[in-house]
């Protein structure tokens, strides 16, 4: 409500009622709640608007299809960003991604194409980012909504409930999977470099201030991240690298 | 007029509230006090009318802090700025413009112009100085209200992110203390009135054989001639070597200090482009080189007995104290903060800026940093720069920015929605960060 915004979780809209002149008076929910309103928005999930495309000589599924080099079945004909979709989406990832990295990494990999460069689509390991009202979010890797049965997570969350940590590791032979913050900046390259090595979930832990992108001043986290571990498996793991940037440099060379 | 947008917010939104409407009449009657002082020439009841005047303007900022910031969570809003007339270069906008500008140009040179206004400070100087007021003391009071009062409005907007608080408290600390009562009490003391946070080439005459001189016999006056020297050519390579131009530009100098907090709503004012960096470069080591030129004949002069340039060397001082000195510095420099954004001296002009990017440039540890591909190419960074740097440019391309004029104000990296700015410091370049 902070926000002005007043949410209902674990709840469905199930139907929108009318007045007597057809327009929205109010909502119903799931849980059998009723909501007055004068106005509707339905954001649930986006899908690629190509319908204007159908009957064409183009392929297309739910988007156009695309091949690695993002080229469509019609040669020099290419498609990127939301409206693409990949025939051989690389290992673990969607055949459509409709968020704006992606779409970028596709605007860069056809850019090589065309200025004479034939480039496949290599969008590498997972990463987002958002700003939920004034809370930015980041994610690295996998952290998956409904977690498989062999992903386990660290977890941390201020007090004020506006910064958390969660660190998604393999509980099999304990490697990082994924990063996923809320109000903490972490460093792309170190992230990136830890999911790609599969590096053991306590390596990262000890040196988690490589990771620490939060501007100067601002409180460091890494300790009680530390200190979570430490209260869930009972061990006794210390942070033995603090932020800063000469060990960043020296860590990713 | 029928709103052609399509889209669901408005476009042109209604920003001033009621209770804001209120506080700029407040602080608006403030001001008029002191315009009418001004214009009437004479002071009646100086007490009791600096009090209001003062007060009305403190609780005119104090209310329109209040609407403007703590309605809300923390987080920076910046809601609006290019639709209020003042911050968009509208009418309220030149209105100040002028306003300053032409306080400027009285005080540089038709001070007799001031003189209701040097009536009204004068009950103040006395207090902390023990000696009439002249105007200077009047603009020097101003000029630290400004500060801190627009540090304050500063300190609410950006309550979420420390940097900024920490920068703020420090430059409000710097301006009050060493620009305002220090001096203030030096006088009462029968010292020399020093600035201590003011060294030479920004303050040109500090150099010069005629400050030299006129700190004969005052241990401290001498010994601020040498500190300030020493500061030049070994304090700031050392400090920048660490701290990039930051340490002074946005923690402590009194002109930052005035940008950083009375220019902050004006800061997206400041030209990006490329012209207006080739520009930048030009003028600001031209300058550099006119101050060297300058003190370096003076001494000459002084040296041979004044037997050398000495007409060229006094009127080269006179130009420049008169062109670069007070028109750009001051008039320019402040007057149209409305109009180019809150750092024109700092970014075209100061001399000390041009040393400290020299060796913020070539040997400084300090450089903005980009947090890998999380770039959105919003533009934000750009956008609230004041020194006109083109950060998203860096940003995309993953590139540490490393730039002469940045002064480290850090508000890039506080706007960018995806975190993707971090100020930091360390030996090695993007090419360490990515081997090929
Ligand atoms: C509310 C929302 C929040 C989001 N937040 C995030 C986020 O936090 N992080 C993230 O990574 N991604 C986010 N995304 C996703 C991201 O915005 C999209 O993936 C990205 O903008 C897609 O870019 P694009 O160029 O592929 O498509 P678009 O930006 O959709 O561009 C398609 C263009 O084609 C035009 N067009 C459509 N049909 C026609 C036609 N027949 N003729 C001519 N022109 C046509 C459209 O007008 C549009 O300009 C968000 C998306 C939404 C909707
Ligand atoms: S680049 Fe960033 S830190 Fe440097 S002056 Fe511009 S906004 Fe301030
Ligand atoms: S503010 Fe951040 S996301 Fe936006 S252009 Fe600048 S660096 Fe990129």
């Amino acid at each position: 409500m902070e926000h002005g915004i007043d949410l209902r979780l674990n709840t469905e809209l199930k139907a929108i009622l009318p007045d007597n002149q057809g327009k929205c008076r109010a909502v119903v929910t799931s849980s059998g709640e009723t909501i007055e309103c004068g106005f509707v928005g339905l954001t649930a999930g986006v899908r690629p608007n190509i319908a204007f495309l159908k009957n064409t000589a183009l392929e297309t599924n739910l988007g156009i299809l695309v091949n690695e080099q993002l080229e469509t079945n019609l040669p020099g004909v290419y498609a990127i960003g939301d409206c693409a979709e990949l025939r051989n989406p690389p290992a673990g990832r969607k055949p459509i991604e409709a968020v704006w990295y992606t779409g970028r990494m596709m605007g860069e990999t056809v850019a090589n194409t065309i200025c004479g460069k034939p480039t496949s689509y290599q969008p590498g390991i997972w990463f987002n980012s958002a700003k939920f009202l004034d809370i930015e979010y980041q994610v690295y890797g996998e952290v998956q909504a409904r977690a498989p049965e062999h992903h386990s997570a660290v977890y941390w969350e201020h007090p004020d409930g506006k910064k958390s940590i969660r660190i998604v590791y393999n509980s099999q032979d304990g490697h990082v999977l994924g990063f996923n913050l809320m109000g903490v900046r972490y460093r792309h390259e170190v992230c990136d470099k830890w999911l790609r090595d599969k590096t053991p979930l306590e390596t990262v832990l000890q040196n988690l201030g490589l990771a620490n992108f939060d501007p100067e001043f601002y409180p460091q986290h890494e300790e009680e991240l530390v200190a979570a571990y430490n209260q869930q498996t009972g061990k006794n793991l210390q942070l033995k690298q603090k932020r800063g940037l000469p060990a960043v440099l020296q860590f990713l060379r | 007029m029928q709103d052609e947008s399509l889209s669901i917010a408005t476009p042109a939104p209604v920003l001033t509230t009621g209770k804001q409407k209120l506080a700029v009449a407040l602080a608006g009657i403030g001001i008029l006090l002191l315009l009418i002082v001004w214009a009437a020439g004479t002071a009646i009841a100086p007490v009791p009318v600096f009090l209001t005047a003062l007060g009305l303007t403190s609780a005119g900022v104090w209310v329109f802090v209040q609407e403007e910031y703590l309605k809300y969570p923390e987080g920076i809003k910046n809601n609006g700025v290019w639709f209020r007339s003042l911050t968009a270069r509208g009418i309220w906008g030149w209105l100040v413009g002028v306003v300053i500008t032409g306080f400027y140009i009285c005080l540089y040179w038709w001070p007799q112009y001031l003189s209701g206004l040097i009536q009204l400070f004068d009950p103040l100087s006395q207090l902390l100085r023990g000696t009439a007021a002249n105007q200077w003391f009047v603009y020097g009071t101003l000029y630290t209200a400004a500060v801190l009062l627009m540090g304050i409005k500063f300190l609410y907007k950006y309550r979420s992110n420390p940097y900024q608080r920490l920068r703020t408290f420090s430059v409000m600390f710097f301006q009050l203390g060493f620009a305002f009562l220090i001096p203030g009490l030096l006088m009462r003391l029968q010292q020399p009135e020093i600035y201590f946070t003011y060294f030479w080439p920004l303050s040109y005459y500090q150099g010069t054989p005629m400050a030299h001189q006129g700190y004969a016999g005052s241990d401290l006056g001498t010994f601020f001639f040498f500190f300030g020297l020493a500061m030049f050519f070994i304090g700031t390579p050392i400090l920048t070597y660490f701290f990039g131009k930051r340490w002074y530009c946005s923690w402590v100098c009194g002109c930052g200090g005035l940008a950083e907090t009375a220019g902050d709503p004006f800061r997206h004012l400041s030209d990006k482009s490329l012209k207006a960096w080739k520009i930048e470069r030009w003028m600001i080591y031209t300058v550099f080189v006119l101050v060297v030129a300058m003190t370096v004949l003076l001494w000459i002069n002084v040296a041979t007995n004044r037997s050398v340039l000495h007409g060229f060397s006094q009127m080269f001082y006179k130009s420049y104290s008169f062109l670069i000195g007070s028109a750009f510095s001051g008039v320019v420099g402040v007057g149209f903060y409305p109009l180019l954004g809150s750092r024109v001296w700092c970014r075209f002009g100061c001399p000390m800026a041009a040393w400290l990017g020299i060796w913020q440039k070539t040997t400084s540890k300090f450089r903005i940093t980009v947090n890998g591909g999380q770039c959105i190419s919003c533009g934000n960074c750009s956008t609230f720069c004041e020194m006109g740097i083109d950060v998203r440019a860096y940003a995309q391309k993953g590139q540490d920015v490393v730039r002469a004029s940045c002064v480290g104000c850090g508000v890039c990296s506080a706007v960018c929605p995806r975190g993707v700015l971090r100020l930091e410091g360390a030996d090695g370049a993007v090419a360490q960060r990515f081997p090929a």
